[in-house]
């Protein structure tokens, strides 16, 4: 006889906070059916369902708990890039670097409430050890942002410079060189404030 | 019994319209994992999909994180539009998406 699926949760009253227990009790239960299929060797298409789950829902999270703090980047990006036209790819770069360092240290703190809530068990570490594999990549995309941060800081003082100090064209060519750099490292850091933060990592 | 195609078709929609993946990047991805889920009715992969569209319903459902998505978004497509065309004007960059 084939069993009908089992009846479904009552449908509860849509809101915020009855949705996110609902994706952090789904998010329990399928921690440990990956730790199984893992244990079995298993790889399964809903298993990456499932990561996409945990991939938005840390974002979602990202957006709550630093809301206030990313809405400021965002506007004064925004503001920036009016008060300063001309140096629209800089204040873009440096809206990118902050927001990545914001998400890093986001990162850090879930981590460290993650290990402190768990304690010790194998279990923990395991999540942890996931978790800080993640990190450590979103870690070398600040540090290329970092640089290019700091790269076209170089080249705005540079620029002025120029206009001043170098009508031969030298520092010209070494500016244009830096911007070509600059570029190619820039799509390389980020083609989006928030593009691969999340998942893909 | 639940028609899972169809349910994968609304997860589907709610991704193309969520201006919250849109921002992550992640729609492509989201569908192709879709995509490959089998389509006869299965418990473990019907949780998955409820869970994707409670997840991605989460942010609509929130003005703040709405606010704060749309800034960036916007942000998104100027970044956008000045790497497809280097030379162009500030003002043709920070004309408002329709």
């Amino acid at each position: 006889m084939n069993e009908q699926p089992g009846p479904k949760q009552e449908q509860k009253t849509k809101s915020y906070k009855s949705s996110v227990e609902e994706v952090v009790d789904y998010l329990e239960g399928q921690n440990e059916k990956s730790r199984q299929r893992r244990a079995e060797g298993r790889a399964k298409t809903p298993e990456e369902v499932a990561q996409d789950v945990r991939d938005v829902f840390r974002a979602v999270k990202f957006f709550k708990n630093k809301g206030s703090d990313i809405k400021s980047i965002g506007k004064e990006t925004f503001g920036n890039i009016i008060k300063n036209p001309w140096s629209l790819d800089d204040m873009l770069t440096q809206g990118v670097a902050k927001i990545q360092k914001t998400v890093a240290e986001h990162m850090r703190e879930e981590l460290e409430k993650e290990a402190e809530i768990k304690g010790d068990t194998l279990k923990s570490l395991l999540d942890v050890e996931e978790e800080e594999q993640r990190l450590a990549a979103m870690r070398a995309n600040l540090d290329v942002a970092e640089a290019l941060l700091h790269d076209r800081k170089q080249v705005l003082t540079g620029g002025r410079q120029f206009t001043t100090m170098d009508p031969t064209g030298s520092l010209k060519d070494k500016v244009e060189q830096t911007a070509t750099r600059r570029r190619e490292s820039g799509q390389q850091a980020a083609d989006s404030f928030f593009g691969n933060l999340f998942g893909g990592l | 019994m639940v028609n899972i195609i169809e349910k994968k078709n609304r997860v589907r929609e709610l991704i193309n319209q969520s201006s919250f993946c849109k921002l992550l990047g992640v729609q492509e991805k989201l569908l192709y994992n879709i995509s490959n889920l089998p389509d006869e009715a299965n418990e473990e992969e019907e949780s998955a999909l409820d869970a994707l569209q409670k997840v991605i319903e989460l942010p609509e459902n929130d003005s703040d994180m709405r606010e704060t998505i749309a800034i960036f978004l916007r942000l998104d497509e100027i970044k956008a539009r000045r790497d497809r065309d280097p030379n162009a004007s500030i003002d043709d960059l920070l004309v408002p998406i329709n």
